[in-house]
């Protein structure tokens, strides 16, 4: 283990790598999964089948691919969004992250919509209130609590893919381990169990996070 | 359409989703036209960047590609059903000195990153094992672990008969498991584990990233040879989407069919029972 303490700032600069693509990546894949999910489950077909066509082209195809799309292929397509090539390699990485994360916050937040019985939103119409108090007031509430497992499931998921931006020149811990064994070729196996114990600490701290904010929805 | 959303449309509510159509085709046509205008602007629509794929030692190369994918996948998808199933019995073991360590380590082996476990072997061994047992073990290890939770939930979701009638006429309980109970979960959890084969095909692009020549690094060499990197993408995502949709719409077709034969299926599918949950977490 001395090795990781000898190299604390690598070690650093990885877990901060992958914790910055992991909330980027979770604040764009809400929007645009929340997005994808709204045209889902919208009242016409056009959008319906938009949303769709999306989220099974994506889903289908492994995040490697895109992320090597996104590096390679943008710059050709001239897409670039800043000049500094460090941030421009974040920037593609986050993209990449959130084009594929979103199809699966799309399904968790539909298959959420879904749970809620049809009867709820027919007796609160019948009760007479208008349809942004359906949705306020009976149908979204019961919904988020359906949400939450696995839409935090799927940010887990999220949090171990940031792994793949280490082929897209990101900075982040796979890339700090591939450093730390090259400069320390006689330290390997203490490399990737310190790697292997930070991962499992951030996927931890996530899980607690949303067991938090999952006992609050259900006594809220 | 009667959903908790929404009411069955009255005229206002048709016209209004007519205009809602109109607004959704609008911004469909013109994410389209955005693509085709970038593509265009950046000359990847001519001619002579997509002849390539015309070929045929090209289309030669293209399937030996998508065949050594695959060859990952197969043996992946055999051992991780191994693995899966050994794991499963030992975390259904009445022993609970058995019982104990496979719950730890299916718990830990579904924390890192498939990648990362890869590493595991190409660092770990030095050299020692080839870079595609590497992405094979990899991804055997992880969703070993994951289709041994999927393999538990089916168990747990048939009638406790089963198992007492097995032990009934006498059977140990480790013959209990591997002769009534797995085969049984087996087959009602196949739509799920159909699924996780879909991420065990998409997870081998991975070894991409070790170095490993499959379909993936195939599609990038092949462009960088012939200066056509955005159609040679395009072209192998439409290979592994095409794959992958085939899997997912066998997974679809069995779910149906199970769903009406199956109580234990059922049982299974419902929200928050684990065989969900793990879905999710396979992303």
């Amino acid at each position: 283990m001395q090795v990781i303490v000898d190299n604390l700032d690598t070690f650093g600069r990885g877990v901060w790598g992958t914790v910055v693509l992991f909330l980027w990546g979770t604040a764009g894949s809400l929007v645009f999964g929340t997005l994808l999910a709204v045209l889902r489950v919208a009242p016409s077909a056009a959008m319906r089948a938009a949303g769709t066509a999306y989220v099974n082209l994506v889903r289908n195809t492994p995040l490697t691919l895109i992320m090597v799309f996104c590096i390679l292929g943008l710059p050709i397509l001239r897409i670039t969004f800043t000049e500094e090539v460090g941030t421009q390699y974040r920037i593609y990485a986050v993209l990449a992250l959130v084009a594929y994360t979103s199809c699966f916050v799309c399904e968790a937040i539909r298959s959420g919509i879904n749970t809620v019985p049809v009867g709820q939103a027919e007796a609160a119409r019948a009760i007479g209130l208008p349809f942004g108090q359906v949705l306020s007031l009976v149908v979204l509430p019961q919904a988020v609590k359906a949400v939450i497992p696995p839409l935090g499931s799927v940010l887990i998921a999220m949090l171990k893919n940031t792994s793949i931006a280490s082929a897209a020149s990101n900075y982040e811990l796979i890339s700090a381990m591939r450093n730390l064994i090259e400069q320390n070729g006689n330290a390997v196996i203490p490399i990737l169990l310190g790697i292997t114990v930070a991962y499992v600490l951030l996927v931890a701290v996530v899980s607690a996070v949303i067991a938090l904010l999952e006992r609050a929805a259900v006594t809220a | 359409m009667t959903s908790v959303l929404y009411d069955a449309p009255g005229p206002r509510a048709r016209a209004l989703n007519r205009v809602l159509t109109l607004v959704g085709v609008a911004l469909v046509a013109g994410v389209v036209a955005f693509v085709v205008w970038r593509l265009q602007s950046a000359l990847q629509l001519t001619a002579s960047k997509w002849s390539v794929f015309t070929y045929a030692d090209i289309q030669r190369a293209l399937f030996r590609a998508w065949w050594a994918t695959m060859k990952i996948a197969l043996v992946a998808i055999a051992l991780s059903v191994v693995l899966g199933a050994v794991l499963a019995a030992l975390r259904l073991s009445t022993v609970r000195a058995l019982r104990l360590p496979a719950t730890v380590l299916v718990q830990f082996l579904r924390a890192p990153p498939v990648l990362l476990m890869m590493f595991w072997f190409f660092y770990g061994a030095r050299g020692a094992v080839p870079v595609f047992w590497c992405g094979v073990l990899g991804l055997t290890l992880y969703n070993g672990a994951i289709i041994a939770e999927i393999l538990r939930a089916g168990v747990r979701a048939l009638p406790a008969g089963q198992r007492e009638a097995g032990l009934a006429v006498g059977l140990t309980p480790s013959q209990v498991t591997w002769t009534i109970l797995l085969p049984q979960a087996l087959r009602s959890m196949l739509p799920s584990l159909l699924a996780q084969v879909v991420v065990i095909l998409k997870d081998t692009a991975l070894i991409y990233i070790l170095g490993y020549s499959e379909l993936l690094r195939w599609g990038t060499g092949l462009g960088t040879q012939y200066f056509n990197l955005v159609p040679a993408t395009i072209v192998i995502a439409v290979v592994y989407i095409a794959t992958n949709s085939v899997v997912a719409a066998a997974a679809k077709v069995l779910e149906r069919r199970l769903s009406t034969t199956s109580r234990a299926t059922r049982t299974a599918a419902m929200p928050g029972a684990p065989a969900q949950v793990e879905s999710g977490s396979a992303v």
